[in-house]
């Protein structure tokens, strides 16, 4: 009896410990979450004057042509954020980890450097780097005679996404390459002698025996790479503003436009609801094909 | 249980102490507060703009009302326009702030702002002191509800004399077949003919097209417009501004970076003569005075864009007041009523008005007194050009913001070619529909 009184009072505590966090949680995230849901009932400019329209502002998302485009853009970083910012984490993180690099910690730092900067710095020097008249890449294209090649980067809608990514992958490799370290330095390193024995490369060390150790910690990388691309939206805003036309823009700047450009603010609130039942799609869509649950246990 | 019960006491405390800290906040105050929220910043006195005119005004006022506390924000114009929705939204709005002439409609019926016809009409040198059709964009039903700022004109050109002579024209071209002949020497010379930074994507809308598409359909086609009278942007005259906009960036007249270049970048352009023209609005006179090199600061002369084959009136220039000062519509009581609608006056009559044109800003202040030797030298020029020029609406400051967002957005894929001129007029009339 005692047993079953102590495991209670253990799990009260637990739940008095939780509780601060869970409030504030609920507070700042779930309460705005319902509140904007209700918004997006409304046809509402911002005002005291609300009218109820049921779910209408649905049924327009969903033919907003702007809107799904802006997703397929959205769609379109992540893939190339995931494979951009995750891939070369691995890469230099295999890189980092053999034994003919110098200065380790060195380039673990500067790596990491670009993270710790705010997004709106990093656009800003991006779009001095892609300026089309003194911009560093159309300066360095001109003093080795590839005059052709210089462009004004941020103003061609076909490769428009191509370029904003840049800064993006630039900026978070560090990130995920402290979290690919942390789970390199977890494998017991007799595994990488025996393969060094079998005369095994460091190439297919890295995919043969690094890669699959450390498919979990991906499968978080790669989680967190999603969510943090489908709510982009400080980069894109300072270094193209959604243009040209509207080739560059994103979901959450769009929502930011209805909003305050618009002022349609019911309106936005449906796209916010949009956003988020999407990202959770997209997130839990990419668990299923990591984990895959329908494998059985030998085919690991 | 006892845990309970000092939990609960604890937070009794804790909000009597905050109850009561409040009250001897009020008590303390016996000053009136004003709060003002604007997009003139006082670091910006000085250098042009309606920021030096404001600020004397608002310091002497304040000296004169030493029982007034002014709580002041202030920031720049495109963060202003997110923070006076968001505050609206919450309710909080500032005594006193600044208005766009397109927000009037959507801020009365949100009741944000307040009815102030009757104070004008009470005092008929204040009402008419501003020029005719001052208070025009913020009128909604016959009411008025802010007093006209800047008078501005959008679409003047400002051509660099001395390049332009060098391809053979004295004077800017005024048919568009001379201009689009002039474009063409000037991509021989190599020689950007406008520079246009449109990444804000209101320059091509603004400066433009409202004056570029004017000449196409008249003032009483955009007129009928704005009061939802019948005409439509599908229809064929507007279309044609819009095919001989795409038609001019096609031909080479602008920069290759028309997109990602921002409208203080472009002056740059223009100052250091990569570019022979630009397209801009009144502000720049003290931007070309202050920033400019000598020489280009001499060459510099203002036009209108040229006329257009079977157009409409070529003298004419988008303009007009596109911002206002705007009274809320929180609860004041008679003192502090009073004291704004003081204030609001002090900082939009003559107070203001002489201090901005002597620094050539011209104000909706029909006759300010100003010493003109002082002034920038385009500030006269442009008094004589406008003696013979019509104003007509700019779009930005009198159509529905959503239907502009639209259009400028379009604009951006039209100039380079992405979109066709009948599928942007489309897009705009869709979105003017759903606004109506």
């Amino acid at each position: 009896m005692k047993k079953i009184a102590d495991r209670r009072g253990t799990r009260l505590a637990i739940f008095l410990c939780l509780l601060p966090a869970l409030a504030i949680y609920t507070y700042v995230v779930i309460v705005p979450i319902i509140g904007a849901f209700r918004y997006s009932l409304f046809n509402w400019s911002g005002g005291p004057n609300m009218k109820y329209i049921g779910l209408k502002n649905y049924q327009m998302l969903l033919k907003d042509k702007n809107f799904w485009a802006a997703f397929l853009n959205n769609l379109k970083i992540t893939i190339l954020c995931v494979f951009g910012q995750i891939g070369i984490a691995f890469i230099f993180s295999a890189m980092l980890s053999s034994r003919f690099i110098k200065l380790k910690k060195l380039h673990r730092v500067v790596a990491y450097f670009p993270s710790t900067i705010s997004a709106v710095v990093v656009g800003f020097a991006w779009s001095f780097i892609f300026n089309y008249d003194y911009g560093l890449i159309n300066v360095i294209l001109r003093a080795v005679g590839l005059n052709d090649w210089a462009q004004a980067w941020l103003n061609n809608p076909d490769t428009i996404i191509g370029v904003v990514c840049i800064p993006l992958i630039w900026q978070y490799i560090g990130y995920y390459m402290v979290i690919i370290m942390a789970a390199m330095s977890s494998i017991d390193p007799s595994i990488y002698e025996m393969a060094e024995l079998d005369g095994a490369s460091g190439v297919q060390r890295a995919l043969k025996i690094t890669l699959p150790l450390i498919k979990n910690s991906i499968g978080v990388a790669v989680m967190l790479c999603i969510a943090g691309n489908m709510k982009i939206f400080d980069h894109i805003y300072v270094m193209t503003n959604g243009g040209p036309g509207t080739s560059s823009m994103v979901m959450a700047l769009q929502v930011y436009k209805t909003t305050f450009v618009k002022n349609q603010f019911g309106y936005a609130s449906a796209m916010s609801i949009g956003i988020l039942i999407l990202s959770l799609a997209i997130v839990g869509g990419s668990r299923v094909l990591i984990n895959r649950p329908w494998r059985k246990e030998r085919d690991f | 249980m006892k845990k309970k019960m000092v939990s609960m006491v604890v937070a009794a405390a804790m909000i009597t102490a905050s109850a009561s800290s409040a009250m001897v906040q009020a008590e303390a105050s016996e000053k009136v507060t004003i709060s003002i929220l604007c997009d003139l910043e006082r670091a910006n006195v000085g250098t042009g703009g309606l920021d030096t005119g404001f600020y004397a005004a608002l310091d002497e006022w304040t000296e004169a009302h030493p029982e007034v506390e002014i709580s002041l924000e202030s920031m720049n114009q495109t963060d202003y326009q997110t923070k006076i929705t968001s505050l609206g939204a919450a309710n909080d709005m500032p005594d006193l702030f600044m208005l766009k002439g397109s927000w009037t409609k959507n801020f009365v019926e949100n009741g944000w702002i307040k009815d102030i016809t009757d104070n004008l009409d009470a005092d008929p040198e204040w009402k008419d002191g501003y020029i005719a059709g001052g208070f025009d964009s913020a009128t909604y039903d016959g009411r008025i509800y802010g007093v006209p700022r800047e008078s501005l004109a959008t679409g003047l050109v400002f051509y660099n004399s001395d390049m332009w002579a060098e391809i053979g024209y004295e004077e800017f071209p005024s048919t568009w077949t001379e201009l689009l002949d002039a474009v063409e020497k000037f991509k021989e010379a190599g020689i950007v003919p406008f520079v246009m930074g449109n990444k804000a994507n209101w320059p091509a809308e603004s400066c433009w097209l409202s004056t570029l598409g004017d000449r196409f359909t008249g003032s009483e086609w955009t007129h009928s417009i704005i009061n939802g009278e019948g005409a439509a942007f599908t229809d064929e005259e507007f279309v044609a501004a819009l095919t001989c906009f795409q038609e001019l960036a096609e031909a080479g007249a602008f920069n290759e970076d028309i997109n990602s270049l921002d409208d203080v970048e472009q002056n740059t352009v223009y100052f250091n003569k990569t570019a022979a023209a630009i397209v801009n609005g009144t502000w720049f006179f003290a931007t070309v005075d202050s920033s400019a090199p000598d020489d280009v600061k001499a060459a510099t002369k203002l036009a209108l864009l040229p006329s257009v084959e079977g157009g409409a009136d070529a003298n004419t220039v988008s303009g007009g007041p596109a911002w206002f000062f705007s009274v809320s519509n929180n609860e004041m009581d008679e003192t502090k009523t009073e004291l704004v609608m003081d204030l609001l006056k002090y900082v939009s009559d003559e107070h203001q008005a002489d201090v901005s044109a002597s620094t050539g800003i011209i104000t909706a202040w029909a006759n300010p007194t100003y010493d003109d030797s002082n002034v920038p030298a385009l500030f006269n020029d442009y008094n004589e050009l406008m003696k013979t020029t019509t104003v007509v609406p700019i779009y930005d400051a009198t159509m529905d913001a959503a239907l502009i967002e639209t259009m400028n957005t379009g604009l951006q894929s039209l100039l380079i070619g992405e979109i066709t001129p009948e599928e942007l007029a489309e897009n705009i009339q869709f979105e003017y529909e759903m606004a109506q």
